[in-house]
């Protein structure tokens, strides 16, 4: 891995991966979601997908017809710090592809009708693919309503129509700069000369004054929340919970790693093994232990055979609550404990692996040895480490709780039952609760 | 140039006495290595009213074997770093294991394991709580996810009862029900047989050392393989009476006449029309011209349909292009989702009006130049990680020969007839040969269109 800098301040970071043919670029911008003006929810992740429509003296259409030619494809998408541009292109055309970013993140010109073009597909999007009940619907529902983690990183469709060419122009120019930006290239890097590509392509990005781009660390609401979704005739019902967990400098972080593992990886976790394997209840549950820029959030989600809802939950939290009590099996935390060291290698695999995994922890503001210190720390991780921090992580009867389905299956007072009841709290009645006809 | 392909890359081949099909490729940039385990026994070999059988029967392979018990092949690899999975198509069932290249003598031992002969049954309760999750698996993914049965609806237009690929590998509810233990194991039995599979190994390794454990860990005495299913039949009521350039298994270049097969359904999650046709098979020559026709027509942001539909007239807020590839015969389909105030019914008119255009005309020379890229782009990326090239590798000893495949390892050292890139003109004979008329599948999903509100 190298990294070097441009006199604008543009980061370059790069690693070479011998036989792979396929470059990856990865263009991160250093941009909070915070920065997106009142109203205008999305603009951010409008202008990540709208950078190809058009840029200095290129069309759209010749913009992106010079990437295909080249066999480059482009993504758009965000991280943990911003807006993001990911460019995978043979490294024969490394070159042509590196000045066409340059000129999409430097000059671009979103124009009207392609703004309009995102705005009506991603509000149509939303409107079939948001079905609630994920993990982006738990943490949003566990945010303080005044920051902007608790909406969606897309917006609505009222932010969504409020969105012009003007409005992007003007974010854009005011907080977007190459010294807030960081790109990385992985591949087989033998025969180019990335620096000298990138210096020739993105030199005359010139930095300019702009707001005070700080990342705020999300606001958690002052009480758990239970929210139910009705989706009448639903056969499955989908619950998601979550909590805010530690930052990724505690001393909890790599013992909450390893036990997340024992809860929720794969068909053998405790969670799987009992509600999937056992029960049969659900395809499977998914838990993730996702770092923030500060503190991170810790959540499980899946779906459940509709009549079984109340008794999925029971199970599920009844799994935390014994978890908490009991600790956790030894044996189960030595196994994750070693996935996790020995399973380093795969992510070095392919460029795409190697940039995602770079541009995170950039994203995250770590330092280049992080990783393997966090590896290390994971090594050391006692059972008794990853049950106590487990058990300060995760209270179940503190949970937010997300679940959509079939109002026959989701009466609110019977899941605080089950709830109550699994966690031995008494947890009953004294969270917000709310039901609503339909998402959003 | 296309870059490597199998017929490219080095590898060892070899083939057991018992039939079991080797495949080992050296890959020395990272210290991982893939294990792919395919056999030829994906939904296309489910009995007649036993849908769903090959995929249950994968799931049922993570519930022990001679010396393993229930989760514990996951369980090992997971702790020396690794991960397991597997996956059934509609050809083949493969068990894929990625790890670091320490734990390959034990990936090694527990698929031999796994493919060693049973001595018993599965236990009715492992039946019923695999049914279970396969049955919570097609509400998931088929009936909660939008636009889910895409696929089981376009195999039912595009292949006649009867026909192996008429179902969709998740198989349908009341068929799952009458599968138990011994409908599995006869299953099991006449197909998980080491001359019905292939064993292909990429990553950190020494092929030669490769070679030497397999021998040793697969010896298992040899069964007869199945018979392989008439996946290549065209559908006997479409097929052509005069093809002109007929590839194999596909009923391309037909003059069918009439209207297209269709289905009509409601679209709880908004509008889409699909419109899907046959295609060469996967390993056929033809293949490639056809893929990338049919990248230049609809894939991506400088496809024709993404031009002309979604940029210059604003009926569809997106459209998308592509090829299932298939041994016996692919799929080739187009979708677009109607943009505000326009009926799914209008955009189908003009996706197919843009389609009839296409095929007399083909692409233009930058249109079949930025597909060609896109196409080989995505190609040398499925040869750059160990468990895609091991699934290539595994895909093409599978084919048939007939169709472009190996049918074994025979001819493994020719060079791969989809690697030999195909210039413009056979593109476009390539787009001309695709099937009209009845020979062409619609699937519309019906929602009230959304209104312009932008116009507001």
């Amino acid at each position: 891995m190298r990294r070097s800098a441009l006199a604008n301040g543009l980061v370059i970071e790069t690693v070479h991966l011998p036989g792979r043919p396929v470059a990856v670029a990865v263009l991160g911008l250093d941009v909070p979601l915070a920065a997106e003006p009142p109203g205008l929810d999305g603009a951010l992740l409008a202008m990540a997908h709208t950078f190809a429509e058009g840029a200095g003296h290129l069309t759209s259409d010749e913009l992106v017809s010079r990437l295909a030619r080249v066999g480059a494809t482009w993504f758009p998408g965000s991280g943990p710090d911003g807006p993001r541009l990911v460019v995978e292109v043979p490294t024969a055309g490394l070159g042509t592809a590196l000045q066409l970013l340059a000129v999409a993140v430097a000059e671009p010109r979103f124009p009207a009708d392609a703004v309009r073009r995102y705005a009506t597909r991603t509000a149509a999007q939303l409107d079939a693919y948001a079905a609630g009940g994920t993990q982006v619907d738990v943490i949003n529902a566990m945010v303080d309503p005044g920051h902007r983690m608790s909406r969606r990183v897309e917006g609505d469709a009222d932010s969504l129509r409020a969105l012009t060419s003007e409005a992007l122009l003007e974010l854009h120019s005011s907080v977007v700069g190459p010294d807030r930006a960081t790109l990385i290239v992985v591949g087989d890097l033998s025969t180019v000369d990335v620096p000298a590509l990138a210096e020739r392509s993105f030199s005359g990005w010139a930095a300019r004054a702009r707001l005070a781009t700080a990342h705020p660390a999300p606001v958690p609401r002052a009480t758990p929340r239970l929210i139910v979704v009705e989706r009448p005739g639903a056969e499955q019902t989908r619950l998601a919970l979550g909590t805010f967990g530690p930052d990724r400098g505690s001393p909890d972080w790599p013992a909450l790693t390893v036990a997340g593992h024992v809860l929720g990886f794969g068909a053998t976790s405790l969670i799987n093994s009992a509600l999937r394997e056992r029960d049969g209840y659900s395809y499977g549950f998914d838990t993730r232990l996702v770092p923030l820029r500060r503190g991170s959030v810790f959540s499980i989600a899946g779906a459940i055979r509709g009549d079984a809802t109340p008794d999925a939950l029971s199970g599920l939290l009844d799994i935390l609550h014994r978890a908490r009590l009991e600790g956790l099996d030894p044996a189960r935390c030595e196994s994750a404990r070693k996935h996790l060291v020995r399973t380093m290698p795969l992510m070095f695999e392919t460029p795409r692996a190697v940039a995602q995994s770079r541009a995170g922890l950039i994203g995250a503001g770590l330092s280049e040895d992080y990783q393997d210190a966090h590896i290390a720390a994971v090594g050391a991780v006692t059972p008794i480490e990853a049950s106590e921090a487990l058990a300060r992580a995760v209270d179940p009867a503190a949970l937010t709780l997300v679940v959509v389905g079939d109002p026959g299956h989701c009466d609110p007072g019977r899941l605080r039952l089950a709830m109550s009841e699994a966690t031995r709290s008494g947890r009953s009645g004294g969270n917000e609760a709310a039901v609503m006809k339909r998402w959003r | 140039m296309t870059g490597p392909g199998p017929g490219r890359i080095p590898a060892l081949r070899t083939r057991l006495p018992n039939g079991l099909r080797v495949v080992v490729s050296e890959d020395h940039t990272v210290p991982v290595a893939a294990v792919n385990v395919s056999y030829l026994a994906g939904s296309a070999y489910d009995p007649p009213g036993g849908s769903g059988t090959a995929h249950l029967t994968e799931h049922l392979m993570f519930q022990g074997s001679g010396n393993v018990r229930p989760g514990e092949h996951t369980a090992l690899i997971s702790e020396q770093g690794g991960t397991s999975n597997a996956r059934t198509g509609l050809d083949s069932v493969s068990y894929v294991e990625r790890f670091p290249v320490g734990a390959l003598d034990l990936v090694l031992w527990l698929e031999a394991d796994r493919m060693a002969p049973p001595t018993g049954n599965p236990t009715a309760d492992a039946v019923a709580a695999q049914r279970r999750v396969v049955v919570e698996e097609r509400r998931q993914t088929e009936r909660s996810t939008p636009f889910g049965d895409l696929l089981r609806r376009t195999l039912r237009l595009l292949f006649p009862a009867g026909h192996p690929y008429h179902h969709a590998p998740v198989g349908l509810d009341r068929d799952l029900a009458t599968v138990g233990p011994a409908e599995l194991a006869s299953f099991r039995r006449d197909h998980y047989v080491a001359g019905n599979a292939v064993l292909s190994v990429v990553g950190d390794v020494d092929a030669e050392r490769v070679a030497e454990s397999v021998e040793r860990y697969f010896a298992f005495s040899a069964a007869d393989a199945p018979a392989r299913a008439a996946v290549d039949e065209p559908a006997p009521e479409t097929a052509p009476e005069t093809a002109p350039e007929t590839v194999p298994g596909s009923a391309g270049g037909s003059a069918a006449g009439g209207e297209p097969s269709r289905d009509d359904a409601d679209g709880t999650h908004g509008g889409l029309v699909q419109i899907a046709f046959r295609l060469p098979p996967e390993h056929a020559p033809g293949a490639n011209a056809s893929e990338i026709a049919l990248t230049a027509l609809g894939a991506g942001v400088t496809s024709r349909l993404h031009r002309r539909l979604v940029v210059r007239d604003h009926w569809s807020i997106q459209v998308a292009a592509e090829v299932l590839r298939l041994a016996g015969t692919s799929i080739g389909s187009v979708r677009a989702h109607p943009g505000p105030g326009v009926s799914t019914n209008d955009l189908e008119t003009l996706v197919l009006e843009e389609i009839d255009r296409f095929m007399a005309d083909g692409p233009g020379p930058d249109e079949f130049e930025a597909a060609a890229a896109q196409l080989r782009r995505t190609r040398l990326q499925r040869f750059s990680s160990c468990a895609g090239r091991a699934d290539e590798f595994a895909r093409w000893a599978l084919a048939p020969a007939s169709l472009g495949g190996l049918g074994g390892l025979g001819g493994m050292d020719d060079t791969e007839p989809r690697a030999q890139a195909p210039d413009l003109d056979a593109v476009r004979q390539a787009a001309k040969a695709w099937p009209r008329g009845r020979d062409r599948a619609v699937v519309a999903y019906h929602a009230a269109p959304a209104s312009a509100w932008w116009a507001s």
